[in-house]
């Protein structure tokens, strides 16, 4: 065997140019397929650092048919946790943000309110101190109340214990206002725990059994664990029963809303789970235009080799001897590829994860290396592109004709079945690189429409930032009104700022959505419709520089005590009035609740996307209040400037510790990059598509050329006969263009019903995309046609260039 | 005396490697209509270069040569083939028919090259010449299924069909068992008796000594020329 390999090194080193060649595209290909497998692994389908993984299971509503997480009312919740028999464990937990303040320094955290069994569920080991017991949570909170926290104890993550008590080892016990209330700290939780998804402060809390069935009240996610035995599908299932129950016993809250069971990764992943299958897909056609590639040029040097396969067969070699010996070739090569591939993924995995950290509103504990696990893969991708692109060609070689090929071995003419051969492959290449690059294409037009979309308004030098006002000392809406207004103030007097506000949400910032009950409008549906409800300042339009286009924007006139007032979207009113002008109309949201008041449309502004700028969510309609007369406890401030708006991010935090030093400000972000945060996950599939594009048009326009010239070398002498015969160059020309027609018209119809499916799958999904599709398959046809024309011509041009009688003699 | 071929002074130089080989030195020569012309000589003496070089098949590197009265010296490559379809018929020792073609197909060949012909022309050319070479009945055979012979037959069918100025035969029995290649040399000379002219390149004494005249090369020239006519008669 060593006298295999040595000779299989030897015959790699004579031909330097050719070793090189294919090592580049190997390491090319190879390193592309381990990245991006790499990924895929980690993002769906890694074994996460949790008991009973394979069990746990996200519990989300679905309203609407949009999958809505943390929507289950806690009712619902109840209602589905008495009755069900699928699940060990079914508990709740609540996403917010928290804020930690020693009374004189404030930080705000994302944070969880969470039942101690569902935490106990994602397996945390503390790093010091305790996780949490029943006994933490003093009392059940029930659905109408205000804050749902009946504890005194908090766990936070290392991270906070790294930033905000610098390590210290006192911490345990030590106390520390949350959101205003004083906790004990109880635990330090290991380094990268942050679940359910990217938390750092937890406080334990319990819902109440028999929750009321009114509206309004908590939303929470649910964790469960599934029973050994019963799958994820039959205990959706049960669930869906629960959810048909719901719905007929109250058919305005509960009407087209249902849940979703799903694992903790695909709970994350969301909707990205579709770039995940995308990207698989791109992937396994990279790998086949490398395979065929590299297939290609050792089938190639195989047939080359054949004289000195038939005298080694003829000296009595056994052909498993022979296959082996030239599969060491591709084994040496792919290995050598595959170690360069590993160091580019590596290398890959490096600079893109920034990216990964927006993927399906960020999981913050995948690690994006190289581990055993991905090494593993990179293994078995390297072995099986070496099988692949060389036992085929090793067979092939070694089932040649003993006696012909020692007799004339060196005829130039090419055998039908190499003929055969290079058609397909030919067509292989033309559908792969053609499907690849329709999707490509349409993919970063659609990708670019996403980054670049409109959503209303110029989102340039504005700086946002959330802050949370604590329950105890802004508990009604005048008071946090107030705050806004001062905040609002005394941003304005910073030099720098031109304008500042504050509302619930900016857009493209998704925020709720409302069930709105329209006053003397029958409802024609069984449910309500349902709007995005956002609370907003006075000077919100004004400073989107969005105009109110009928009626008027709110003033100081709308107070707590005048006439609750609202203003809709130019969607809302076109839907509800398309005839008439909706002002004056009377609307109000939480239509089940006694106490929901109606509000008076008192302005028709703008449309605003409000959510994701593609897909059915662009068109979504919004309704405004003003903060005057409701406010939430978490609201935006944003600011806007002529300057880098980073460059006043210190005046704008400290402008707010000067009003109100426990309010902290916290995810400070400018707004374009709020903006394209939202289609973060997006971005890296437009470039990761920027990258697959121009590899399959290398790959592609290399393996063609490759192939072409192969074939018409080997015709060499038959198109000496033909010119003999009198053939001009135009003829031959013409001869192998109307010979290649076949193969490009059968890759291209392919690769374009291909491309058509997986266009006209993802539209909508992810994004607005069919409408380049045109557009785009034009641009690949032609691009794929003309490298088509190309590869066919220049091989076919330099044998040309020999005289007939050369030809006629070519071997 | 009708020449269809003259050639004046030829010299053909290669250049292997930098070093230049002088193939064909100083070969004057004429061909007139109705020979039966054999090249002989031994092997690397220059005699398919020659033929080459009657064939427009490649470019002199010295001298003029004249086809039909015409300067061919100076002609681009698609003027070269335009004349080499008209004007030439080609036999080859392995035969170069294209595998892909039947064997209409592949006699059809150098008529599909040609603008000047309608289709019921070259249909009725094809299968006169097929007719000739007695190989009508298998025009729907591939070379493949064809025996040496018959192969050779195709191909010299192929050569006629365009009713060529001159048939350039480079070894044409070289590939055939005596059988065959005694069947060959006999279609020449039926043909060669209707009037074709005909250029045959061999190292087979008893083929060169059955043509009219007779040229032998050595070291790239003319070394005897001798009429063999009256010694055929």
């Amino acid at each position: 065997m060593f006298r295999d390999i040595k000779y299989a090194w030897r015959l790699l080193l004579k031909t330097p140019s050719f070793t090189g060649i294919t090592i580049v595209v190997l390491a090319i290909g190879l390193g592309l397929s381990i990245y991006m497998f790499s990924i895929i692994n980690m993002l769906a389908y890694k074994q996460l650092d949790i008991p009973h993984y394979e069990r746990l299971v996200m519990i989300d509503a679905v309203v609407d048919g949009m999958e809505n997480q943390g929507n289950v009312y806690a009712h619902d919740y109840d209602y589905m946790k008495q009755r069900q028999q699928s699940f060990e464990e079914f508990s709740a937990y609540i996403r917010t943000s928290l804020s930690l303040s020693n009374g004189k320094e404030a930080q705000r955290y994302d944070g969880a309110y969470i039942e101690p069994t569902a935490f106990s569920l994602f397996g945390g080991k503390t790093h010091l101190g305790r996780t949490f017991i029943d006994s933490d949570v003093k009392k059940a909170f029930i659905d109408t109340e205000r804050s749902p926290v009946h504890s005194e104890v908090v766990i936070i993550s290392y991270q906070v214990w790294q930033e905000y008590y610098n390590k210290s080892p006192e911490v345990i016990g030590k106390t520390v206002q949350v959101n205003g209330k004083v906790h004990t700290v109880i635990g330090v939780m290991n380094e990268g725990f942050a679940y359910p998804r990217k938390e750092s402060v937890w406080i334990p809390i319990k819902v109440a059994a028999n929750q009321n069935s009114g509206q309004g009240g908590w939303h929470v996610s649910i964790a469960a664990l599934l029973k050994p035995g019963i799958s994820l599908a039959m205990a959706q299932q049960e669930l869906m029963t629960y959810s048909k129950e719901l719905t007929e016993k109250y058919p305005e809250s509960n009407t087209n809303v249902t849940v979703h069971s799903r694992t903790l990764v695909q709970m994350v992943m969301d909707n990205s789970m579709m770039i995940v299958y995308l990207l698989t897909g791109a992937t396994i056609f990279i790998m086949a235009l490398v395979i065929t590639n590299v297939g290609n040029l050792m089938l190639a040097r195989a047939m080359e080799r054949s004289k000195e396969v038939a005298i080694r067969s003829a000296l009595g070699a056994p052909r498993s001897r022979i296959i082996r010996q030239m599969l060491f070739e591709t084994l040496i090569i792919c290995f050598i590829g595959g170690f360069f591939g590993i160091i580019l993924a590596g290398w890959g995995l490096d600079i893109s994860r920034p990216l990964f950290e927006t993927f399906g509103g960020g999981g913050s504990w995948w690690t994006f290396t190289l581990d055993a696990e991905e090494l593993g893969i990179a293994g078995f991708i390297i072995f099986f592109t070496a099988l692949l692109t060389g036992l085929f060609p090793a067979i092939k070689a070694s089932n040649t004709d003993i006696n012909s090929t020692l007799r004339d071995g060196t005829r130039g003419a090419q055998s039908k079945s190499s003929a055969k051969l290079s058609k397909v492959l030919v067509s292989a290449e033309i559908f792969l690189s053609c499907a690849l690059l329709i999707l490509a294409g349409v993919m970063i037009f659609g990708v670019n429409d996403a980054i670049n979309a409109d959503y209303g308004f110029k989102p340039k030098g504005m700086l946002t930032a959330r802050f949370g006002l604590n329950t105890d000392d802004y508990k009604m809406t005048v008071e946090r009104n107030l705050y806004q207004q001062r905040l609002i103030q005394a941003l304005i007097r910073e030099p720098g700022i031109e304008n500042a506000t504050t509302a619930s949400a900016f857009p493209g910032r998704s925020s709720g959505r409302e069930s709105i009950k329209i006053e003397d409008m029958a409802n024609q549906d069984k449910q309500y419709p349902r709007s995005y409800f956002m609370t907003i300042s006075k000077n919100y339009f004004e400073f989107l520089g969005v105009p109110v286009l009928e009626g008027r924007a709110f003033n100081d006139s709308d107070t707590i005590d005048s006439l609750p007032v609202v203003i809709v979207s130019t969607s809302f009113a076109k839907k509800f009035w398309p005839n008439t002008s909706s002002i004056g109309k009377r609307i109000k949201t939480e239509p089940n609740n006694p106490d929901s008041e109606w509000r008076t449309i008192v302005g028709v502004s703008k449309h605003l996307i409000h959510s994701q700028p593609f897909g059915d969510e662009q068109f979504r309609s919004a309704i405004y209040v003003p903060n005057s007369q409701l406010a939430y406890q978490y609201q935006y401030v944003a600011i806007k400037t002529a300057l880098n708006p980073y460059q006043l991010q210190k005046t704008l935090v400290d402008t707010a510790a000067k009003v109100d030093s426990s309010i902290p400000l916290y995810h400070v972000f400018s707004l374009s990059d709020r903006l394209e945060r939202r289609v973060g996950a997006m971005v890296f599939v437009g470039k990761i598509f920027i990258v697959f594009g121009a590899l399959a048009l290398i790959l592609a326009a290399a393996g063609i050329y490759g192939i072409m010239s192969r074939s018409v070398t080997q015709r060499t002498q038959e198109f000496g006969v033909r010119r003999a015969l009198g053939a001009i160059d135009r003829d031959i020309y013409q001869l192998l263009l109307k010979q290649g027609l076949t193969m490009l018209v059968s890759g291209i119809s392919v690769g374009a019903a291909l491309g058509y499916f997986a266009v006209n799958m993802l539209s909508g999904v992810l994004l607005t995309l069919s409408g380049y599709y045109l557009m785009v398959t034009t641009t690949v046809l032609l691009t794929i046609s003309l490298t088509f024309i190309a590869a066919t011509l220049i091989p076919a041009f330099r044998v040309l260039k020999l005289e007939p009688n050369s030809a006629l003699r070519y071997e | 005396m009708n020449s269809i071929i003259e050639l004046k002074n030829i010299d053909k130089t290669f250049l292997t490697d930098e070093v230049e080989t002088l193939a064909l030195s100083s070969i004057e020569l004429t061909i007139n209509k109705g020979e039966f012309v054999s090249i002989t000589g031994p092997s690397g003496c220059g005699k398919s270069t020659l033929l080459s070089l009657l064939g427009l098949l490649d470019t002199t590197s010295q001298g003029q040569f004249v086809l039909n009265g015409n300067d061919v010296s100076n002609l681009t490559k698609n003027e070269r083939a335009k004349i080499r379809n008209k004007e030439i018929g080609f036999i080859f020792q392995s035969f170069n028919l294209i595998s892909d073609l039947d064997v209409y197909e592949n006699v059809e060949l150098p008529l599909t090259y040609r603008n000047d012909l309608t289709a019921d022309e070259i249909k009725t050319r094809v299968n006169d010449s097929l007719a000739k070479v007695d190989m009508g009945h298998r025009n729907k055979h591939f070379p493949s299924q064809l025996s040496g012979g018959q192969q050779q037959r195709v191909a010299i069918a192929r050569a006629l069909a365009g009713s060529p100025s001159i048939l350039l035969a480079d070894e044409p029995t070289g590939n055939l068992d005596s059988k065959n290649a005694q069947m060959v040399m006999d279609l020449l000379h039926d043909l060669h008796k209707e009037g074709a002219t005909i250029c045959m390149v061999t190292h087979d004494q008893h083929c060169a000594d059955s043509a009219s005249r007779r040229i032998s090369l050595f070291d790239g020239r003319v070394v005897e020329d001798t009429n063999l006519s009256n010694q055929a008669a």
